[in-house]
């Protein structure tokens, strides 16, 4: 069951320099308990796909077109007071950098319970003992439920936020770099928690990630972002087996792998300035394969089996 | 192959800094204890990758050797001479010609006033001053320059760090370091702050450049994978100890100590049925206070394994293989 689906998004920053088109007609769907992996390098538009759907865009930032249906409701249209029922409630946001979202004079339980009375109107009794309930689920014991933010590590801090989670229920969880700040064995606790979070509650999740080892851990379906376009979507079995997009192919043979000891491939160049795009494909003039057309034609996103999707003229029959 | 460097016992003690109120009430100084008694060499021409978790003193570690820190107490010897307390000025003459250090985040380590070119023959004007005309020191960043891959070097002299993009600006630092010609450097997490792409650039660069140069590494780095990648050996630090080291293939592949083989299996790997199928060992809590450090073995509070022993002696670092040692009770 689709839960999520989006339809030929487009955002723009404005710059003192001209627009920027960070997302340019990016179409996909979430299913229902699905953990979806977006993967990409920095400029490639993850970030601002996961704002874009809360719609937190920063002020520069807007919705040109498209469609973001959630649950049978176009986001892009809901007022920004409906927008506020949803955020929390219904989509939750975690970041890279729990301490950006966590109020720092405020004890971590009321973080939880504070959301718990706006968005269910919880009594404080009522709302601190489910928060409570909430924190020992990720592992917080209940001694520490007074603390203030400072006073926990970095691994604690983001169980608070995916704590929030647990509370409130949300039908669609946003990722961005959750555990990038991690170490590799709080990592491996926190993509823990969120399996458990999917199994127990059925969230869906948006896990948005620059790391292929760890949405080849968590992820169900994988898109693959660069320079604003969706160049691959496909399973997670799809995306490591039988990729197809020469982008794609570069990322997985350029990281080092434990166990193969052999020559790493290079992808040539550096992600595109994206004040001025590069015209046709915009991944020819880093790929081995580009021929006349890549240069000047966009390839369409087309689906090749079933599933996987990509764009790229050489998949085009 | 000749030892470049040889550390023995080496300690590095940070003071937590004490309010006015414990001072008062004569409260006793409490110390971090970053590096705790480490000793390992590193042989011309290698690469020692030194992996662990925030905290571990691995960057400590770096700075002790090229003597950005002064140490507590043990012993450093680089290339027969001992520079473990040796002072600045005295380093200034040979040792800071021959050592140098790449950090993380290159943005960071170059100034935003200076272009690319004027950083890179820096190093130049400070230990030749005179000696070496200012043409003569543009010429030996040019060609350092095209070494690194910043070409045409030209162009690259003249821009500004805010020009270039990450893995340009990891190129530039890395040609700052290699204009004195050092026989050794150490590499404090490289490619951590860039992109997948320029990653294996960045790898492959200093690869090539091992070579061309006879270079020596300690590389600092959190990632297992990069470490298999660019190391002939490995060690492995917990709470300021090694606790494993031997030959990358052999400790990676087939490791010994419980903590290491927690940390390697908590690595994901890009391979969706590898990570699904494989045994892990999960530890559940997260790394102590380095100030509290536990008695006996450092590891034993979070370590599934430990038995009475573990809490009360420390393990010594044993031989358990050809040029393979743990510190772990198990295997004494």
């Amino acid at each position: 069951m689709t839960l999520l689906k989006v339809e030929h998004l487009k955002v723009e920053f404005a710059t003192v320099n001209g627009s920027v088109k960070a997302l340019d007609g990016v179409s996909f769907t979430v299913d229902k308990g699905e953990v979806v992996g977006i993967v990409g390098e920095s400029g490639s538009g993850k970030t601002t796909l996961g704002l874009a759907i809360l719609k937190i865009l920063p002020p520069n930032g807007r919705i040109v077109s498209g469609k973001i249906v959630f649950d049978g409701r176009n986001l892009v249209e809901l007022s920004e007071e409906d927008m506020t029922k949803v955020r929390g409630k219904e989509i939750s946001m975690i970041f890279q950098d729990p301490m950006t979202s966590l109020n720092p004079t405020m004890r971590i339980v009321d973080h939880i319970a504070e959301a718990l009375i706006v968005h269910y109107g919880l009594s404080k009794e009522d709302a601190r003992s489910r928060a409570i309930e909430a924190l020992t689920a990720v592992g917080i014991p209940e001694n520490r439920a007074l603390d203030y933010p400072h006073q926990l590590s970095g691994g604690m801090r983001q169980r608070v936020m995916i704590a929030i989670s647990y509370a409130l229920k949300p039908k669609l969880l946003i990722a961005d770099e959750p555990t990038t700040a991690l170490d590799v064995i709080v990592q491996d606790q926190i993509l823990d928690l969120l399996k458990e979070l999917r199994n127990r509650q059925k969230t869906s999740i948006l896990f948005i990630t620059h790391d292929l080892s760890v949405v080849a851990d968590i992820a169900d379906k994988v898109i693959i972002m660069y320079a604003g376009k969706i160049m691959e979507i496909g399973s997670v079995e799809q995306i490591y087996y039988s990729t197809l997009h020469p982008y794609t192919q570069g990322l997985l043979k350029s990281i080092p792998k434990i166990g193969n000891s052999g020559d790493l491939y290079t992808i040539p160049g550096n992600p595109p300035d994206m004040l001025n795009p590069p015209p046709g494909c915009r991944f020819h003039p880093r790929c081995p394969f580009a021929e006349e057309k890549c240069r000047k034609e966009e390839p369409p996103l087309i689906e090749v089996s079933e599933g996987h999707y990509v764009a790229c003229w050489r998949c085009v029959k | 192959m000749s030892v470049i460097l040889s550390v023995e016992n080496l300690k590095k003690y940070f003071p937590v800094e004490q309010t006015f109120l414990d001072r008062l009430l004569g409260k006793e100084k409490e110390y971090v204890k970053a590096v705790d008694g480490i000793s390992f060499e590193i042989k011309r021409g290698e690469t020692l990758a030194l992996v662990g978790e925030s905290g571990c003193g691995k960057t400590t570690t770096g700075r002790l050797v090229v003597r950005l820190l002064e140490p507590t107490s043990g012993k450093i010897v680089f290339k027969g001479t001992d520079i473990t307390f040796t002072k600045e000025s005295e380093l200034r003459k040979w040792f800071r010609l021959k050592a140098q250090i790449i950090f993380q985040d290159p943005y960071a380590s170059l100034n935003p006033k200076m272009k690319i070119g004027e950083a890179i023959e820096d190093p130049l004007l400070i230990h030749f001053g005179d000696k070496l005309s200012k043409k003569e020191r543009k010429e030996e960043a040019l060609k350092i320059m095209s070494k690194v891959g910043l070409i045409p070097p030209e162009y690259f002299y003249d821009r500004y760090p805010h020009e270039l993009s990450g893995g340009q600006r990891q190129r530039a630092v890395i040609a700052r370091a290699l204009v004195l010609r050092p026989d050794f450097i150490v590499a404090d997490e490289p490619t951590s702050s860039l992109d997948v792409s320029i990653r294996a650039q960045i790898l492959k660069l200093l690869q090539a450049l091992k070579r061309e140069f006879k270079l020596t590494f300690l590389f600092i780095t959190h990632d297992l994978a990069t470490a298999y990648y660019i190391a002939d050996r490995i060690a492995v630090m917990y709470l300021g100890k090694i606790v494993e080291i031997g030959d990358t293939k052999e400790t990676i592949l087939n490791p010994m100590h419980i903590y290491t083989k927690a940390l390697f299996s908590a690595v994901p790997l890009p391979d969706p049925k590898l990570n699904r199928n494989r045994k892990k060992i999960k530890i559940k809590s997260e790394p102590p206070n380095p100030i509290n450090i536990p008695s006996g073995c450092r590891f034993h509070p979070r370590c599934p394994f430990a038995e009475e022993k573990c809490r009360k002696e420390e393990p010594p670092l044993v031989k358990i293989g050809k040029n393979h040692f743990t510190a772990c009770w198990l295997y004494s």
